[in-house]
């Protein structure tokens, strides 16, 4: 029994791992703009910056402004406006300086804070959700597993 | 129990079957050279020594009457489902298992992985109806199968990569694991009997063939399109391989079974690369494609043989070893030819030409094999195969988020290899009743030849494509009853039997362009 059991665990485990791997979300516009706080929404502002994540007091989300990527926390949200605050730099385009420093500093925040930002809700031009792609997930997660399958009879032909 | 007359019965039968089933057991090797030594604990070992592929096809036909094939080794569920018409028409890494030069034709990096199922049935008429054991009752035989053993098994993993585009000009380059040639051929055979009595118990006398590997191709592959109809291709294949094949054979007489077991294994390597040739006078709409194969050494090593008897109470077990020497195989070269044509924009039809020369096949042995039947002009019963496929592909649906192309296909399937024929083996009567089977030196029999019908489908999404494909064949093939030229008691007649059989083969290949 405890065999099966590793079995079953296993073949558990390779599935959630390919999910894991390629789990694929895909982006619903919202026609009419409205969203609420429990929705993972990407904002596309008309200067082409973007907020990503879910829009609600308190939440961590992802700010983009050109090349540079912040994780920001929401401030506040009102029918005009949404406030970021506590900008931390994590990455920035064609440059591993970021990456490599964070990693050799272990730590998450290296530089100061960037200025809080504040974004008018009429600069913004486009509102998606983001959503679990179940029918682009399931035809990766098949193929990654039928592929792991396949290397694993050809190494057993040669054991 | 065995204070009862049925267990005493039981008792006798299976001693009896088990000493007087030598030949079942392998001891034909008896008849060879041997040197015996006697051992406290009642165990035989018997050293064969060196003996060549004569030998084997004798006692163990099964292991020498095969294909060597390298045709249903090519990979693809969408090249199946269209009969393996497929030359002209194979892209991006698939390409590497059919014509090399088509790995040009992809603008992503792509990933392919292939396998295929094999399911097989058969029927028998020819059996024996009784089997005569000294001292007892007739055994009546009910029932006799020998069938194909099936199972999942992986083909092919390529990965494919453009290198570089400039007008017209593109380069490709892929790296793949494949298999190479098929060389194994697992077989289940079981035979049901019943004493001849009014209150019996069943008998069965069952061999259970086991075998895995293949002789498989590690590659890199290299395509150029030099001109917007010219494409050129090469594989590099780096053969290497193992053959272990198990044959454990079983008495079980009233649910009491027990065994008797041989292991033999073999070592392949070698090099050969593939060549390929794409032409496109009308790119997308009248495309042609050629592969050749040069002549190569396919290396045979490590020949070792186990085999022990049945295990029976007071009787001795036979232990025994021995070798096959090593050999190289010339194998000859290999041709295939195929044109695709479009005359609807949803409709492709495809045609193959291919041949291998089997019989061209030379064998050297590097060690001579000491065996009385050395036979070492002796190869493999290896015949010629020229095959002719076609097949169509029709894009049924096209839908927003896919497509939907089926298949169908036809090709003719001549097997590599010649069947048994009695004409194989030479009979010695001098000491009759016990007579002494070696083989003639050469092979007679017939080559098996079937055609084969498919079909299949695929799913092709955006960046991810699935392609199955099923084909049926069916042919007859000539075989030993029990897998043994002869035995007093098993085979006295040394006979031969037909056995149809039904073999299908599901394909599911799975390709990534990211």
């Amino acid at each position: 029994m405890s065999r099966n059991l590793f079995r079953t665990l296993a073949c558990l485990g390779a599935v959630i791992l390919a999910l894991g791997f390629h789990g694929c979300s895909k982006r619903v516009p919202l026609a009419d703009g409205v969203f609420e706080a429990q929705q993972r929404i990407m904002l596309t502002l008309k200067d082409g910056r973007t907020i990503e994540g879910k829009i609600g007091p308190g939440q961590k989300v992802e700010y983009r402004d050109g090349d540079s990527v912040y994780r920001a926390r929401v401030a506040s949200v009102s029918a005009e406006v949404i406030q970021l605050d506590d900008l931390i730099l994590l990455d920035q385009a064609n440059s591993y300086s970021m990456v490599s420093q964070r990693l050799a500093d272990a730590k998450t925040r290296i530089t100061e804070p960037a200025a809080p930002v504040t974004v008018p809700r009429a600069e913004i031009e486009k509102v998606e959700e983001l959503r679990f792609d179940t029918a682009l997930s399931a035809r990766r997660t098949s193929f990654w597993l039928y592929g792991g399958a396949i290397f694993v009879m050809l190494l057993g032909e040669r054991s | 129990m065995l204070r009862t007359r049925m267990g005493r019965l039981l008792g006798k039968t299976v001693l009896a079957l088990t000493a007087v089933l030598a030949g079942f057991s392998g001891a034909p090797f008896l008849a060879s050279p041997a040197q015996a030594q006697f051992t406290p604990t009642e165990i035989i070992h018997m050293d064969l020594g060196v003996f060549g592929l004569g030998t084997l096809a004798t006692a163990m036909p099964s292991l020498v009457y095969r294909p060597m094939d390298d045709m249903n080794v090519r990979p693809g569920g969408a090249p199946q489902g269209m009969g393996g018409a497929y030359l002209a028409r194979a892209q991006g890494p698939l390409a590497i298992g059919w014509e090399p030069a088509g790995l040009v034709f992809m603008d992503r990096t792509t990933i392919v992985v292939d396998g295929y199922n094999i399911g097989s049935s058969s029927s028998t008429r020819d059996y024996p109806d009784s089997f005569l054991v000294p001292d007892q009752p007739p055994l009546l035989t009910s029932s006799y199968r020998m069938n194909l053993k099936g199972g999942m098994r992986g083909r092919f993993m390529a990965a494919g990569f453009p290198l570089w585009e400039s007008g017209n000009f593109r380069v490709a380059g892929a790296f793949s694991w494949r298999r190479y040639m098929e060389i194994i051929a697992p077989e289940t055979m079981v035979s049901d009997l019943v004493f001849g009595l009014e209150r019996s118990f069943p008998v069965s006398l069952s061999m259970d063939i086991s075998e895995r590997g293949a002789i498989e191709s590690l590659a890199p592959s290299f395509a150029v399109q030099v001109h917007p109809s010219l494409a050129l291709g090469a594989n590099l294949n780096f053969l290497s391989g193992r053959l272990r094949a198990g044959n454990l054979r079983r008495i079980s007489a009233g649910g009491f079974p027990v065994d008797a077991e041989t292991e033999i294994s073999f070592k392949y390597s070698g090099f050969v690369p593939d060549l390929g040739v794409r032409f496109l006078p009308m790119p997308d709409r009248l495309e042609f494609g050629a592969r050749y194969s040069p002549s190569y050494t396919l290396k045979v090593r490590g020949g070792r043989l186990f085999s022990h008897s049945f295990f029976a109470p007071g009787q001795p077990l036979f232990v025994s070893s021995g070798r096959v020497p090593g050999y190289d195989l010339e194998i000859p070269p290999a041709l295939g030819i195929g044109a695709a044509v479009r005359p609807l924009d949803r409709l492709w039809i495809t045609a193959d030409w291919n041949q291998h020369k089997w019989e061209d096949t030379k064998l050297t042995y590097k060690e001579a094999p000491q065996d009385t039947a050395s036979m070492s002009g002796v190869g493999l019963p290896l015949r010629d195969v020229t095959s002719f496929h076609v097949g169509a592909e029709y894009l049924l649906f096209k839908w927003r988020w896919a497509d939907l192309p089926v298949r169908v296909g036809f090709h003719t399937s001549p097997q590599s290899y010649a069947q048994l024929d009695r004409r194989d083996v030479e009979v010695d009567d001098t000491f009759a009743p016990l007579l002494q089977v070696t083989h003639s030196g050469t092979y007679n029999g017939q080559q098996v030849k079937t055609n084969a019908m498919s079909g299949g489908a695929s799913l092709r999404t955006a960046g991810i494509e699935y392609d199955f494909g099923v084909e049926t064949q069916q042919y007859k093939v000539s075989t030993w009853y029990l897998d043994v030229p002869y035995d007093i008691v098993a085979n006295p007649d040394m006979t031969l039997l037909r056995v149809r059989r039904t073999v299908t083969r599901l394909h599911l290949s799975a390709s990534y362009s990211f």
